[in-house]
């Protein structure tokens, strides 16, 4: 019977490996101490802190205003997004579990399709659910609509593509929707 | 300033690159990530605790840099997975203690750093679960948790390459303490 230990000691690297070489770590030797030093330590001077502050406080005021305007008012057109198993109609992630959207390259010319990047929550959802059903199907919806049913070769976690080929205003529609979504969520909070 | 990097090299270099081998997919890599950490090292010389904390404090930037690489490891894979099966192609006269061990190795590609970290320690370096948690600056039960999960999740993953009984091998804090009453 094996355990987890023991494969984790069998697979370990450093026992098949050859041992480097004097000469490898003479050179890093060599690299580490010619290296520049304490650079870290330098202070900036008092006028560009300043600054700095003052750019970060604008940045976050302007920031603010924007995200605030579009969760108020732009939350009716906000598109649902659900990624669920195909067989069992459990769903794995959703708009909040999006982190970004963008466009990419469709299969036909003049078309589009929508790259997800999840949320660190997300994508380990994403993950986990994927690696249990390997072998089923996975169903993208938009506004519940399956756009696309790909099988589950193997575990998916940080991005999905939505290869729907969409025109550029349905891409626009549904990139800003999801990201309305985003914003309308946050602000709840 | 530069006798105290010396003498830090000298001292550690070899047991920060046996666990960069460990958290990293090859030699290259683990070479790169041992080398990054000296020169952060080089940088803060001054800054760095002195006596035993020193490889701590080594060994906490070590870890946070592979986080940092992971990360971007993680944003670079993108989609890719939807498309194409993420375990490499295996040769069928390849061995199965090879194949075993690309698993194994698979499985511990997909946990965080600090998790794999800890395993590292724990379950290939034997080190115990009070001395990891003073290494890397994290509470005990810190530590007995993230090591519990990392369990689990590799149980999960290797699941075939594992013994009929492999879950009364597995240990668990909440076992042990439930054994004990």
């Amino acid at each position: 019977m094996k355990t987890l230990s023991n494969i984790l000691r069998d697979a370990d690297p450093l026992r098949d490996e050859a041992p480097r070489t004097a000469e490898a770590r003479q050179q890093l030797r060599q690299t580490v101490l010619a290296a520049p030093r304490d650079v870290g330590q330098r202070r900036a001077t008092p006028r560009l802190t300043l600054l700095a502050a003052a750019v970060l406080v604008i940045a976050g005021i302007v920031t603010t205003k924007f995200a605030w305007q579009h969760a108020s008012v732009d939350a009716v057109a906000a598109v649902q997004f659900e990624a669920r198993v195909a067989e069992s109609g459990l769903t794995i992630a959703a708009n909040r579990d999006v982190l970004t959207a963008h466009a990419v390259p469709g299969s036909k010319a003049g078309t589009f399709g929508i790259e997800l990047t999840f949320t660190p929550e997300g994508a380990e959802k994403m993950r986990r659910a994927t690696q249990e059903h390997i072998g089923e199907h996975l169903e993208l919806l938009i506004d519940g609509k399956v756009v696309m049913a790909p099988l589950i070769r193997s575990a998916i976690s940080t991005s999905a593509v939505l290869s729907g080929d969409y025109t550029a205003d349905q891409t626009r529609q549904i990139i800003e929707g999801l990201i309305d979504e985003k914003l309308e969520l946050r602000s709840k909070k | 300033m530069s006798d105290r990097l010396g003498v830090l090299y000298d001292s550690y270099e070899d047991k920060l690159y046996r666990l960069a081998r460990r958290l990293c997919r090859n030699a290259q890599d683990a070479h790169d990530l041992v080398q990054d950490t000296f020169l952060r090292a080089a940088q803060a010389v001054s800054s760095i605790p002195p006596g035993s904390a020193e490889y701590a404090w080594l060994v906490r930037v070590l870890v946070n840099l592979r986080r940092d690489e992971w990360r971007k490891a993680v944003v670079r894979t993108r989609s890719a997975s939807l498309v194409a099966p993420a375990r490499e192609a295996v040769p069928p006269t390849a061995e199965s203690a090879l194949i075993t061990k690309r698993a194994v190795w698979s499985a511990l590609d997909a946990l965080a750093p600090h998790r794999r970290t800890i395993v590292v320690l724990a379950e290939i370096e034997g080190m115990p679960p009070t001395e990891i948690a003073s290494l890397l600056g994290l509470a005990v039960m810190t530590v007995r948790w993230h090591l519990s999960m990392a369990r689990r999740e590799l149980k999960r993953s290797l699941a075939e390459y594992l013994g009929e009984n492999h879950e009364d091998a597995i240990e668990y804090p909440s076992r042990r303490r439930s054994a004990a009453r």
